[in-house]
């Protein structure tokens, strides 16, 4: 039984796997770290995810076509967070607070939704989802060909957007208004930053990639939409960016440790090696948790975050 | 000023219902049916029938305790969003003190597994508590990865060590008959648990606002750098209000299992720690409010069940009104309905 761990298609399948794993949190932990940048911390990830899954799931089954799932799931996620994003830099509300809001809100509407659409059933639904794609020569690589050359296009994109928003967030005028609302609105507003637009924006990318992150769940990855599909993974995208360092790079290292963490679970549950399967399905909230402790003091996040503005206001 | 905050609160929080009540009777037509029946049927069900009046009461108790669990962490600026772990623990602490010592005298038991329910949703929410007390760390990040290693550990002992003893089903042995929290009225299933909770949540509200103790805790959640002038704690206060409301849902959890479940079942509590949430935000961070919103949903859930039932709605347009009211209680944080008469200050409102 230990023999066949090492050997060389256990190990890429791990690793191509562990990409799969990894896609969906990325999405979301990108997105995530746009609008913690600009200053918003968004706890409704997870939220955001359920409404993306459930939302594409649907329009893919009812017309068929991968792409406008795709935009629907962008669609619903920006419209979510914009309403998020009102109710926080116009209203002022508690993003915290706010965010829980949201959360619980998806979990209502999406099973509504679900049940609303499909009726209840006992099997669920499925839908033919986003195929493997080899890339011609490429994927003929031993081990890197399956596991980077051979997958779907939705994880191509999620590995595309990392230089992209890095360059974004770092290298453009936009992203730079986008830090310096985080960072210090007061003096931003102060320099003719719109502070509150910014922040709009932030959270508008936010949603378009946690909506997307969730439809990578239900029609990438397993192409049928449960109740607990998400489990999680929006609080785990959430902690990836605090070890990211709010960085697209950071991000997508604190990520794959998950993706792979998740699918190393999942292979040994599968061997049978008489460790009770639940010690093995802990494993991905166990090392965010470890991760959380290690990276402590180490990370400091933009200086503003989850702190309002109020124009005119008071510090 | 403090009484018209508090109307407007309660204003706020009754005006979020109603409208969203409304709101869901369109989602009732949407699918087709009647509003106004479906609401008579849901009410109806509910005070016209002593056994669904009984469940409505019963659906209410453990979301009240994880209510009041996140009102106290809530009070010191803690946000305890694992609730739901905590009560897991605590009903699989009282699970196994009741089936392991079920030959001690009654009461000595009852009051272990309260005890030892109590001990157990604490020691769970420790972790969360010194992570954020010692280094800073995220509570609402920690103390939701919890509830999913909680329920897996759970999922563990009733399929392991704590199996009922047939090995049947993923579920522990029932306790003993005698064990049971007593039936306060007849053809219902309403225990004495119900009477520990309103105990409960007078206690809470005592602690919370006359006592010294609490007005620490307070006085960290109102305000972390003026409480920290005055010599208050910080970490200790942080770390007592979290260890104090883990507990409480901990207990809980051993109530639940005294008085409804009798077993502790694979899956069970699920839902629980976020309802707990609602509860508090709804219910205005106020021990009573808790009490009266868990009351609120136990009626409309349990009416939900017979609508579905009877005019085939699916009683799933419920978490969608729950959902709906939790929205406008929060995002209405910043309006008020009511305003104090006026006087005049000078200050220019900020815009």
């Amino acid at each position: 039984m230990t023999a066949n761990l090492f050997t060389l298609s256990f190990f890429t399948e791990l690793l191509s796997s562990g990409l799969r794993m990894t896609t969906p949190i990325l999405y979301t932990a990108l997105g995530e770290t746009f609008s913690e940048r600009a200053g918003i911390t968004n706890i409704g990830l997870e939220g955001l995810m359920v409404v993306g899954a459930v939302s594409s799931f649907i329009g893919v089954s009812l017309t068929g076509s991968l792409l406008i799932g795709v935009l629907i799931a962008i669609g619903c996620g920006v419209l979510i967070n914009a309403l998020f994003a009102y109710c926080v830099i116009y209203r002022h509300s508690d993003q915290i607070v706010m965010g829980m809001a949201l959360n619980i809100l998806a979990a209502g509407a999406a099973s509504f939704l679900y049940r609303a659409v499909f009726g209840i059933s006992q099997t669920p639904e499925k839908v033919e989802g986003f195929q493997a794609i080899s890339i011609p020569g490429l994927s003929k690589i031993p081990v890197l060909g399956q596991v980077l050359f051979s997958q779907n296009i939705l994880l191509y994109l999620a590995l595309i957007l990392v230089p992209v928003c890095s360059f974004v967030l770092f290298k453009t005028p936009f992203g730079l208004h986008l830090r310096s609302v985080g960072e210090y609105p007061k003096a931003a507003d102060s320099m003719g930053i719109k502070v509150y637009r910014m922040r709009f924006f932030g959270c508008i990318i936010g949603g378009a990639l946690g909506g997307l992150g969730g439809a990578y769940l239900s029609i990438a990855y397993m192409n049928m939409y449960v109740d607990n599909l998400v489990s999680g993974r929006g609080y785990i995208a959430l902690a990836a960016v605090i070890f990211g360092k709010w960085n697209p790079k950071g991000v997508l290292m604190a990520t794959l440790l998950f993706g792979f963490t998740d699918a190393l679970q999942m292979r040994l549950q599968a061997m049978s090696l008489g460790i009770p399967y639940q010690f093995m399905a802990m494993l991905p909230y166990l090392v965010t948790l470890a991760a959380l402790v290690c990276f402590v003091g180490k990370s400091v996040g933009p200086a503003a975050n989850t702190v309002n503005y109020v124009r005119g206001g008071k510090e | 000023m403090r009484k018209w905050k508090g109307l407007n609160k309660l204003l706020i929080s009754l005006a979020a219902i109603v409208i969203s009540l409304a709101l869901g009777a369109i989602l009732v037509v949407i699918e087709g049916n009647n509003p106004l029946e479906a609401y008579a049927i849901l009410f109806s069900s509910v005070f016209s029938n002593q056994v669904n009046f009984g469940e409505a009461v019963i659906k209410a108790v453990p979301i009240a305790f994880t209510g009041l669990a996140v009102v106290v962490a809530y009070r010191c600026g803690t946000f305890n969003l694992g609730a739901e772990g905590q009560l897991l623990l605590g009903a699989a602490g009282c699970i196994w003190f009741a089936t392991s010592f079920s030959h001690l005298p009654v009461p000595v038991v009852l009051l272990c597994c309260l005890l030892i329910g109590g001990i157990a949703g604490a020691l769970w929410g420790l972790v969360p508590g010194l992570l954020k007390a010692k280094y800073g760390i995220n509570e609402i990040i920690t103390t939701i990865l919890m509830n999913y290693v909680a329920a897996y550990l759970v999922s563990w002992l009733v399929n392991g060590p704590l199996q009922e003893a047939s090995g049947h089903n993923p579920q522990t042995d029932a306790i003993e008959k005698f064990l049971r929290l007593p039936i306060l009225v007849k053809t219902t299933r309403i225990h004495l648990g119900v009477v520990l909770l309103i105990l409960l949540s007078i206690a809470i509200y005592y602690y919370l606002f006359y006592t010294a103790g609490g007005f620490r805790m307070r006085a960290v959640g109102l305000n972390r750098d003026a409480a920290e002038c005055s010599g208050i704690n910080i970490r200790s206060n942080v770390l007592k209000a979290m260890l104090l409301s883990s507990a409480i849902a901990g207990i809980g959890g051993a109530i639940e299992i005294l008085g409804v479940q009798f077993r502790l079942i694979d899956g069970f509590g699920s839902g629980y720690g976020f309802d707990g949430v609602d509860m508090a935000l709804i219910g205005q961070l106020q021990p009573f409010g808790v009490l009266f919103t868990a009351m609120l949903f136990g009626i409309l859930r349990t009416g939900a069940n017979s609508m579905q039932r009877l005019a085939g709605i699916p009683a799933s347009v419920i978490d969608v009104i729950q959902a709906l009211i939790i929205f406008f209680v929060v995002s209405a944080g910043s309006i008020q309905l009511i305003r104090r008469p006026k006087k005049k200050t000078g200050k220019e409102e900020l815009s």
